[in-house]
């Protein structure tokens, strides 16, 4: 089986564990190692640092490995601190970025319709995914967001194994929700899933460097589910979602 | 075929022995833990080739730890060979264990998690009744040694108590320094692998610092999924030994199973 995965991240971080595999070709090394053809990347500086000047390093970054695509972290245009739609469009297009992730709490700003009308707007109408850590908007704010903005696919990442009974109601009243599996670990947590949501929900995606490929593939490939229901979890649906992105 | 592959092959651990040191059995009000009792705990075994799970009841640690003990007791019963049982000790009871160890014998260890009970240290005095008992007969005792300072009070306690053996849950990745010194100074004393989430490389770090000898598989199941905790050790850099060692030949050493 073949993995994509959906979501990691590049560039120096200020600290990081002895042993965590933060450089890009260390990244490279244990996607190989656990069988991950290519992956959506954003980077550091993009999240941390200055949205623009980072998604600029990304693309310098991942310009020669062909396994890296590029997702570009984003804000409201408010103030003109960030593209406006039309002129995100055409930096997306020329860029090859289908994607792009938010942080409303990291970057300080509401994540309501009357502060992200224009970018949520842009993203709905060119289906591009939007994704976001699950700690950007946990419990009642990751409803009012997949509500707010129902025809924009959004993904969260960075969940955890304590969320189902917050996560459950959110993806029953909200079909534009899919749930990066990235330490989704509740106990038999996939298997239902499938159950009760199906495998068309779940995207594939590891949380590195700070996250683990190694257990990100493990929990899919030992999940009981059907082969079927893995493949899509492992690269089916993400590439799915890219098809439809139109800029 | 190496042990990585049974990852990608989708196989269970057929002729490996693979022992799990500390899982849970039993709900919780906390959140939602599906699956957690025995039958299901050995279905999840059985699908990924786990021979023994070592379980106690954490809700009852938060309340009536005896009630929680039942809870485990049970799920021993169910699967005696299968899933050994802590007993969750309490340090604001007096309590004699032999009530579980002698007219009982349902339970193979202890489990000691005082900061749930009245945030108390690992070290407090209530827990010392239940420290010279596994002293007296050589029992294991597992803690939820977190912290730093966790860790600290469990070395004092694992050199005072040198019959008794001790694991460590989740301190070699959580508190490495700390964890590195105890077993340095103590030969009662195993690290596992227990954490919901944590860097690829973690794991090849604790081996190279303590050796493969004295980290042993443990995931929290079923207040969590254990296969991305043994896909770590699968796909690990450590070599197809040094994996059997600490998926099941040092717990099997350790406990004497």
């Amino acid at each position: 089986m073949r993995f994509f995965d959906a979501s990691c991240r590049l560039g120096r971080p200020a600290a990081f564990g002895e042993g965590m595999p933060w450089q890009t070709d260390e990244i490279l090394e244990i996607m190989a190692r656990c069988h991950i053809d290519g992956a959506l990347a954003y980077h550091i500086v993009a999240r941390e640092g200055e949205t623009q000047d980072g998604n600029e390093l990304l693309l310098r970054e991942i310009a020669q490995i062909p396994q890296l695509q590029p997702q570009w972290c984003a804000l409201p245009a408010t103030y003109d601190e960030f593209l406006h739609a039309d002129a995100l469009r055409d930096a997306m297009k020329e860029n090859g970025v289908r994607t792009l992730r938010i942080a409303p709490k990291s970057f300080a700003h509401s994540a309501r319709p009357y502060a992200m009308k224009e970018l949520m707007g842009f993203a709905a109408e060119c289906r591009v995914p939007v994704f976001f850590d699950y700690g950007e908007a946990p419990c009642d704010e990751l409803y009012e967001i997949c509500h707010d903005y129902p025809d924009v696919s959004f993904v969260i990442t960075n969940t955890a194994y304590a969320l189902n009974r917050w996560l459950g109601p959110v993806l029953d009243a909200c079909g534009n929700l899919y749930l990066g599996t990235g330490n989704y670990v509740p106990h038999r947590g996939l298997e239902t899933f499938c159950k009760y949501y199906a495998a068309d929900r779940l995207v594939f995606n590891t949380n590195l460097p700070t996250g683990s490929a190694t257990a990100a593939v493990s929990l899919v490939c030992f999940a009981d589910i059907s082969k079927e229901e893995k493949e899509l979890i492992a690269h089916g649906n993400i590439e799915r979602l890219l098809g439809e992105v139109r800029l | 075929m190496e042990l990585k592959d049974h990852v990608f092959l989708s196989k269970e651990l057929k002729d490996t022995f693979v022992v799990d040191v500390h899982i849970h059995v039993g709900g919780s009000t906390r959140y939602q833990k599906p699956r957690n009792d025995g039958d299901s705990v050995v279905y999840t075994m059985d699908r990924l080739g786990i021979d023994v799970t070592c379980a106690s009841c954490s809700p009852g640690a938060y309340c009536d730890w005896m009630w929680g003990n039942e809870v485990c007791a049970e799920a021993h019963a169910g699967h005696p060979d299968r899933i050994k049982a802590y007993a969750v000790v309490n340090p604001n009871y007096e309590f004699d264990l032999d009530e579980y160890f002698v007219r009982d014998d349902r339970f193979f260890g202890l489990k000691a998690i005082p900061f749930v009970q009245g945030n108390l240290p690992i070290d407090c005095a209530g827990m010392q009744q239940y420290y010279a008992y596994a002293d007296k007969h050589g029992l294991p005792v597992l803690f939820h040694a977190w912290q730093p300072s966790e860790v600290r009070d469990a070395t004092a306690v694992a050199r005072r108590y040198p019959n008794a053996r001790f694991i460590f849950g989740h301190s070699g990745f959580t508190a490495v320094e700390e964890a590195v010194e105890a077993c340095k100074l103590c030969d009662n004393v195993l690290l596992d692998t227990t954490i919901s989430d944590i860097y690829d490389g973690a794991l090849e770090r604790i081996v190279s610092k303590v050796g493969a000898d004295r980290v042993a598989y443990g995931t929290d199941l079923t207040a969590f999924e254990c296969s991305h905790i043994l896909g770590r050790v699968l796909l690990s850099r450590l070599t197809d030994t040094e994996k059997e060692k600490v998926l099941g030949l040092n717990a099997k050493e350790f406990l004497k199973l």
